[in-house]
């Protein structure tokens, strides 16, 4: 009773306008400033990166592991910021998803020189591609069983960290063709049947058609 | 047609043979089995369970589709 019955004093009202401050400013203000940074850094990464080595013989400086260690999160960046909407995966699967695999590939004669950086990758893209299909065992939304694109980037990746390039371009192209015409039809599903959209009313309603 | 798309677009990831699926995936599968190197060895056995898993689960959307 007396905890809730006395007035707000000194050190608390301020604290809770710092709280309200901090609150609507992490939305409004924190979070679009840190977009805005995190692509123009990643852009200058880009450029920093190829005008070090645009000529045909790349040197070896000491620094170089962790340079190369930031532009595979460079890649990295890519599909995660272009996957995160499962919407438009049409348009994913094709082209925007290989853009970080295709960097690498472009840039594959610097990324011979560190084997370090390959062992970083793979475990990247065994990781990626193998709880990519898992979590896609236990997704119940149907348009969320797509992440079969996640697998197929891990894929790639994992081919990619043992340097068999040419497997991978011509895994980047069955991919997209399928996976293409699979997200499709799928959405063609979705326009016929726009009731059933959950795993667990397609099992009610197969039941109750059988 | 909705279906036969589908089942061909199903197959392709689920890499059956004869579909364009298979001959990229068994190749992914085979380099990184014999590709003998101090960190490939679990790469075999990663992607050998993703290739199961997502054959596991598109098999489960058909069945539940049709």
């Amino acid at each position: 009773m007396f905890v809730g019955s006395q007035h707000v004093e000194a050190p608390y009202t301020s604290i809770g306008v710092y709280i309200t401050i901090f609150y609507f400013g992490y939305f409004l203000i924190l979070i679009p400033v840190i977009g805005v940074l995190e692509n123009t850094i990643y852009d200058i990464y880009y450029l920093v990166f190829y005008i070090l080595y645009s000529d045909t013989h790349p040197f070896r400086p000491f620094y170089l592991y962790y340079l190369i260690i930031l532009y595979i999160l460079c890649c990295i960046k890519q599909i995660i910021q272009l996957l995160s909407t499962p919407v438009s995966s049409l348009l994913h699967a094709a082209t925007l998803v290989i853009a970080g695999i295709y960097l690498i590939i472009r840039s594959s004669y610097i990324f011979e020189f560190s084997t370090t950086c390959y062992i970083y990758i793979g475990f990247c893209g065994g990781n990626t591609c193998l709880i990519g299909s898992v979590v896609g065992m236990y997704q119940n939304d149907m348009k969320r069983t797509t992440y079969s694109t996640i697998s197929q980037m891990g894929y790639l990746y994992l081919i990619v960290s043992l340097s068999v390039y040419n497997v991978c371009i011509y895994h980047i192209i069955n991919q997209e063709f399928f996976q293409a015409l699979l997200f499709k039809f799928y959405g063609y599903l979705f326009i016929l049947i726009m009731i059933i959209r959950t795993l667990d009313s397609l099992y009610l309603w197969s039941i109750l058609v059988l | 047609m909705v279906y036969i798309s589908i089942i061909i677009g199903s197959c392709a990831l689920m890499a059956i043979p004869g579909v364009s699926g298979y001959y990229s995936k068994v190749v992914i599968i085979e380099v990184s089995n014999y590709t003998y190197d101090f960190n490939t060895y679990f790469k075999y056995y990663m992607s050998l369970g993703a290739a199961f898993c997502t054959s596991f689960y598109i098999t489960k959307l058909v069945l539940l589709f049709f």
